[in-house]
């Protein structure tokens, strides 16, 4: 599997690792049932068969997070952004 | 056995002015350069090469090809020794020593064939029928006697002496065979300006243009290949790569190139690699277009006796003839069911090798073909079929069935042609399906991986015409996909080439054994006697008579065995349908893979910048991750670690001791809100740390598990230099980018890894002040109120930066110091030579070790990830006025539970014992049971300093419970011990050598 | 002030000439200031403003090298960038921190990095045994930079003009992996010949 970084150009998969889920937001860790909204977001996340949008981290890299929209029956990439939204760096 | 009848006087591949000597079981013999060690052993008259895997039968050589199932030979001796050699691609070189494999005690008797006559025994599923029970004869008697009964060559148990390496390439268009179809796709995609690799298995490009005798353009077919290659060479952005055969196409990205996997075999013809050469190389190539024109392989036919010497596919008879100058056989037939099979006619008798018959399948013949059998005075038998092949070592007669009508002709060879089956595995590598045609009659490429293309007759197009001309489009095409478009497509002319032909698979009841899978000697009545069983599936079929399942899988057995149980099963064989095809195509040696990463090279190793200088010091190092860590010191005199370890204890506590600490993580922390951003990785907090002090953090895991622990040191109002376990410093530093860039992107923090950029040295003990005093005394007052507990500075020292930090890990007074790492080995040494009048120790992992635990500071052992902050007796250092990763869940019920296991301390009740990590603790009397286990232990240390073993703990209610005795339960390590629970802090409690 | 300290090379001892031949010359880079810079919040402008004046570069946006005299700036991730000076050493990260100061992070990596020098006819067949990456020159041109992985190593690459007609390379490794970094080198650029030249 390759992958296009957005910053480094399209590599091999084994420059990047794996996170899963890029839906995780972290919960309001404030809220009144915060331990509940914890438990949902680190625990029960959805596996789903075909397009998955998932966190990567090309660590070998440019040390980039990237949101990466994979198809997880047949690997296809269908697109890559960094997890980071442009311009807090700029 | 050698006679040379068996080569032709002229024609060929071969260059008879290069005769080259080898041997064959033990046996010298004589081939010629361009020969392959099967043409040279049928050119010398060596029928019989090898025995079969379950029977022990005699076979000879089938294929011309990497198909090969039959003729697999042990090559080389001693540590280069490999088995399973298919002699059909080993190339001859001057002195090639090869055996037969699977016989005992000769080629020619073998008293392993009694197997044969034991066949009812083993049939399909023998292995699950037969050696069922008692099941203690299995790992004893039956497993070791299938093993030597039942076996392809011998390993080696030497070492490879020859290096193997890992090479990565990139292209516009890979095509995959040197071919007719691949020579063309070449040309157009080279002449087009594309980059192109061209990678063919054989040492000489051309694939069956070097085996037939056809033309383009007016000259052989040969000839051209030559012209071809030539102008290919002559491209800057063309790479040709013979002796490389592409065996794995891989997911592929965005942009459509794709990854495929490649082997060179640099090495493999040569007796030994050229200095500084690998025997093989394995590629990682990189292709925005891919063109599969990997050709055919031709199926053989199942008839009784179709497995003994001199029963050969028709194309191998046609390649060993035209190719390589042999004859062999003397006096031949044919049985084909195509009018491929009759092309070797004419190659056969221009070589001067008698045609005693042609026997096709096919009630109706085209009349040009029979007047082709009438030229060179061949017996004509149509809609007939070969029913035996006789003659153990050699076929000497076979028995022709047409009609109710049986006749025997004497031959000593027999070509075969069943059709051909498309080389497509590389479609399926990446999850396609082959599609059933019903003009050849086989599987062919169905939805093709996203760019890549099929010519040729990988596609099913057997013809040379159509190999021209599909592979001449599928190479412009690609090349114009990858930007080089506008190029004329090439044409050649070519001469009549038909490849028209009726399937036809299994000649039915036979008088002998007819053989689908030759290499694993799977038999037409072991399909038979799976689908009787219910076994129909062709994944069950497969699994219950290893049909396919041999180092060859199954090339020219696995339609053949899927056709006989479609017609057994009355389905058409796409609905049997077939299995798929992994990589890799054909076997790659594990050497190839591991490259140049064996031995000291397994892994990279990382070396302190101290490293030269623990050398010269110790030669007991440790591997932490990647890096090498002195593990002590060693004396003259000194026995065992143990003494030397207590002696760097001993040392450290009553002077000074120095330990190279480089390895830790060391991040590099700046910004506006780098100690907001500190506050909410760790569960203490770092942003109220004053300038120039040091505080020890503990992160969590957002599920509330610890994550990592060390220090950090606030070096000015938005720096930071954070320290990390040497084991976990990638993965924090994942863990830092994951929460900057994804969690609170709003942050004005930036952070990099200076682990590298610092040689850093603890120095600690009593004498630790006034050692450092001794270097550092004129740029730092080192005094107990100027730079006390937990200080920190940047200072200039001999016109370098210098960090300096009061933290300890052995509870002593301690300071650790930092360089740039190219200073590191300087100052070790400057730190040594000033210790000398203290008698400063280098002291190693095993002491630092012995250290934290006799102060109950935890390591690794107690962060081993299923532990909380609680459980380390760190919980009050949660802050409860800001959140942090892992804070919420970090109080589950779970997790704040009173009886999870909490770090005690243990000493074993007879002083003397010794402990063991691992132990489980149980309340004494209690069964060893899981509902009684009550923790374990983490890490053991023998304490110098309280003369005993020593343990650190996690046991529930841990902290409540000092002074109870328990059970220290190994039962496999030493038994049990009794011991008593006590404070994790084992020496100076009121921590007041801290202080100084 | 005291005699100065001695300074080691990551290289030190490690450059030996292997094979027969010049198909590969390696050339140790010690000496050569590092420091990665990575921008403030907020401060891009400012911070390309600031090192357009102090040394006529242009940052780059991408991963590409942009250099004018002594100094450049090498692109290797958003917002960040690996900047050297020839002989530089630890006083180009302080003297670079000075002149950013409040627009950018400076941080210090001249011991941090070992780099090594590549150049030769045989520099690309050598160097694909260690990158993963396509060096082709349409592919990767003069002033490119790629950060990857070379023989399970981190690596930073980047290309400068070519040198007597044959590509020049420079490669950045966490200096603990130099002696692995040299043998993998070596073991690959053997059989063109891997010489050693004079440091510049």
């Amino acid at each position: 599997m390759r992958i296009q970084c957005p910053f480094c150009g399209e590599r091999d998969l084994s420059e990047f690792t794996y996170l899963g889920d890029a839906s995780f937001v972290r919960p309001d860790p404030d809220s009144a049932d915060a331990g509940e909204r914890f438990y949902d977001a680190v625990y029960l996340r959805d596996n789903p068969s075909g397009p998955f949008e998932e966190l990567w981290y090309h660590g070998s890299g440019c040390r980039g997070w990237l949101r990466v929209r994979r198809n997880t029956r047949t690997h296809e990439i269908l697109g890559v952004e960094l997890a980071r939204p442009a311009g807090f760096e700029a | 056995m050698s006679d040379s009848a068996h080569r032709l006087t002229e024609g060929g591949l071969i260059d008879r002015r290069k005769p080259l000597s080898f041997t064959f079981d033990g046996q010298p013999y004589s081939g010629f350069d361009g020969d392959t060690l099967a043409s040279a052993l049928l050119g010398a008259g060596v029928k019989v090469v090898g025995r079969s895997f379950k029977y022990h039968r005699p076979r000879g050589i089938l294929s011309a090809g990497c198909e090969e199932p039959n003729a697999l030979v042990e090559l080389r001796t001693g540590a280069r020794r490999e088995p399973n050699t298919r002699a059909t691609v080993a190339e001859l070189y001057e002195g090639l020593e090869a055996r037969s494999q699977n016989r005992w005690p000769s080629l020619a008797l073998d008293v392993g064939a009694i197997n044969s006559l034991l066949s009812p025994i083993f049939v399909a599923g023998f292995y699950y029928k037969t050696f069922m029970w008692p099941a203690a004869f299995w790992e004893k008697v039956y497993e070791p006697l299938i093993r030597r009964a039942a076996g392809l060559g011998m390993a080696t148990h030497e070492a490879d002496p020859d290096r193997y390496e890992k090479a990565h390439a990139f292209c516009d268009v890979l095509i995959i065979g040197g071919g007719p179809a691949g020579l063309a796709a070449a040309l157009s995609a080279g002449r087009a300006g594309a980059r192109v690799i061209l990678c063919d298995e054989d040492f000489v490009v051309g694939g069956r243009l070097n085996a037939e005798r056809l033309e383009i353009e007016g000259s052989s077919g040969a000839d051209w290949a030559r012209r071809a290659e030539a102008e290919l060479r002559s491209f800057g952005d063309v790479r040709i790569m013979p002796r490389t055969t592409v065996f794995g196409a891989y997911d592929s990205g965005i942009s459509g190139a794709r990854t495929f996997g490649a082997l060179e075999r640099v090495s493999d013809h040569l007796r030994v690699p050229a200095p500084h050469q690998p025997r093989q190389r394995l590629w990682k190539i990189v292709a925005s277009r891919a063109v599969l024109a990997a050709g055919a392989v031709e199926r053989p036919i199942v008839f009784g006796g179709n497995d003994r010497p001199g029963v050969m596919l028709a194309s191998a008879v046609r390649t060993y003839v035209n190719r390589f100058g042999v004859a062999p056989a003397r006096q031949a037939a044919v049985f084909t069911s195509g009018d491929d099979g009759w092309k070797t006619l004419s190659d056969l008798a221009a070589a001067g090798i008698g045609v005693a018959a042609v026997i096709d399948a096919r009630n109706d013949v085209p009349p040009a073909l029979l007047a082709a059998a009438q030229r060179v005075s061949a017996r004509v038998f149509t809609g007939a079929h070969v029913a035996d092949a006789r003659g153990s070592h050699g076929i000497h007669r076979i028995s022709i069935r047409a009609g109710n009508r049986i006749e025997h002709v004497d031959v000593d060879g027999l070509a075969v042609s069943g059709g051909w089956n498309p080389c497509a595995a590389l479609t399926t590598h990446v999850g396609g399906r082959p599609r059933w045609s019903e003009t050849i009659s086989a599987f062919v490429p169905g939805d093709l991986p996203a760019g890549m293309s099929v010519a040729g007759a990988a596609g099913g197009s057997l013809t040379l015409e159509a190999a021209l001309r599909e592979g001449a489009a599928a190479g412009a095409e690609a090349a114009a996909a990858t930007g080089f478009a506008g190029a004329e497509i090439p044409s050649w002319r070519t001469s009549e080439d038909s490849a028209a032909a009726r399937p036809f698979w299994h000649v039915g009841e036979c008088p002998s054994k007819a053989f689908v899978d030759f290499q694993h000697d799977v038999t037409d009545g072991d399909i038979a006697l799976a689908a009787r069983e219910g076994y129909r599936s062709v994944e069950l079929l497969k699994r219950y008579t290893t049909l396919g399942m041999a180092t060859d899988q199954g090339k020219t057995s696995s339609l053949n065995g899927h056709a006989i149980m479609a017609a057994l099963t009355e389905r058409s064989i796409p609905e049997v349908g077939t299995t798929t095809a992994r990589p890799p195509y054909t076997p790659v040696a594990i050497g190839a893979f591991a490259g140049h990463h064996r031995g000291k090279e397994f892994k990279p190793t990382r070396l302190t910048a101290g490293h030269a200088w623990a050398r010269q010091n110790t030669e007991v190092f440790v591997e932490a991750g990647q890096w090498l860590r002195a593990q002590w010191f060693p004396r003259p005199g000194e026995h065992d670690w143990l003494e030397s370890v207590s002696r760097e204890v001993k040392a450290v506590r009553s002077s000074a001791g120095v330990c190279d600490v480089s390895t830790l993580g060391k991040i590099d922390i700046q910004g506006a809100d780098a100690g907001a951003f500190l506050d909410r990785v760790y569960i203490n907090t770092f942003s109220t740390l004053p300038m120039g002090k040091v505080r020890y953090g503990l992160m969590l895991r957002e599920d509330g598990f610890v994550m990592d622990d060390g220090t950090t040191a606030r070096l000015g109002e938005t720096h930071y230099v954070m320290s990390t376990t040497t084991a976990n410093a990638a993965k924090v530093m994942q863990h830092l980018e994951h929460a900057r860039q994804v969690l609170w992107p709003e942050l004005d923090v930036q952070m990099v890894s200076v682990t590298e950029q610092w040689a850093q040295y603890a120095v600690a003990g009593p004498s630790s002040r006034r050692l450092l005093e001794g270097l550092l005394g004129d740029v730092i007052d080192l005094s107990n109120t100027a730079f006390p507990y937990l200080a920190c500075a940047q200072l200039a020292w001999r016109g370098v930066p210098v960090r300096l930090f009061r933290i300890s890990f052995s509870g002593e007074m301690a300071y650790e110091i930092a360089i740039p790492a190219r200073h590191g080995d300087a100052l070790i040494r400057a730190i040594m030579t000033a210790g000398q009048e203290f008698g400063a120790v280098p002291y190693g992992t095993e002491a630092l070790g012995v250290m934290r635990i006799e102060k109950g500071h935890v390591a690794g052992n107690e962060l081993n990830g299923t532990t909380t902050a609680g459980d380390l007796g760190l919980g009050r250092m949660l802050s409860k006025k800001k959140d942090c990763i892992g804070r919420v869940l970090s109080g589950r019920p779970g997790l704040i539970d009173p009886d999870r296991p909490t770090l005690v301390g243990v000493r074993p009740v007879d002083r003397k014992a010794r402990l063991h990590a691992g132990a489980h603790f149980l309340n004494l009397g209690a069964a060893a049971t899981l509902e009684n286990d009550q923790g374990y232990i983490t890490s053991v240390a023998y304490s110098p300093m309280l003369e005993g073993w020593i343990a650190l703990g996690l046991l529930a209610r841990g902290p409540s419970r000092h002074g109870e005795r328990l059970l220290a339960h190994s039962p496999v390590r030493g038994g049990d011990t009794e011991v008593e629970v006590v404070s994790p802090i084992f020496f100076d409690p009121e921590g007041t050598r801290l202080h100084g | 002030m005291a005699e100065s300290l001695a300074s080691r090379s990551a290289f030190s001892c490690l450059l030996v000439a292997v094979g027969n031949g010049r198909g590969v010359t390696a050339i140790d880079r010690d000496g050569l200031g590092l420091a990665t810079i990575a921008v403030r919040k907020g401060s891009r402008n400012a911070l390309s403003q600031r090192i357009r004046d102090e040394f006529r570069i242009e940052l780059p946006g991408g991963p590409t090298r942009a250099a004018a005299g002594e100094v450049a700036f090498a692109g290797i991730a958003p917002g960040s960038w690996l900047a050297m000076r020839d002989q530089g050493g630890n006083a180009f990260a302080a003297s670079l921190a000075q002149s950013t100061a409040g627009l950018a992070s400076v941080t210090d990596q001249s011991d941090g990095y070992a780099v090594l020098r590549l150049t030769g006819p045989m520099v690309r067949a050598a160097l694909a045994k260690l990158l993963p990456i396509d060096l082709h020159p349409r592919a990767f041109q003069v002033g490119a930079v790629a950060s990857t992985v070379a023989s399970h190593m981190g690596v930073t690459v980047w290309r400068l003009p070519d040198t007597g007609g044959a590509a020049v390379f420079e490669l950045a490794v966490f200096r603990s992996l130099a002696e692995s970094f040299w043998h993998a080198l070596a073991e690959g650029a053997a059989e063109f010949g891997l010489a050693v030249g004079r440091p510049c």
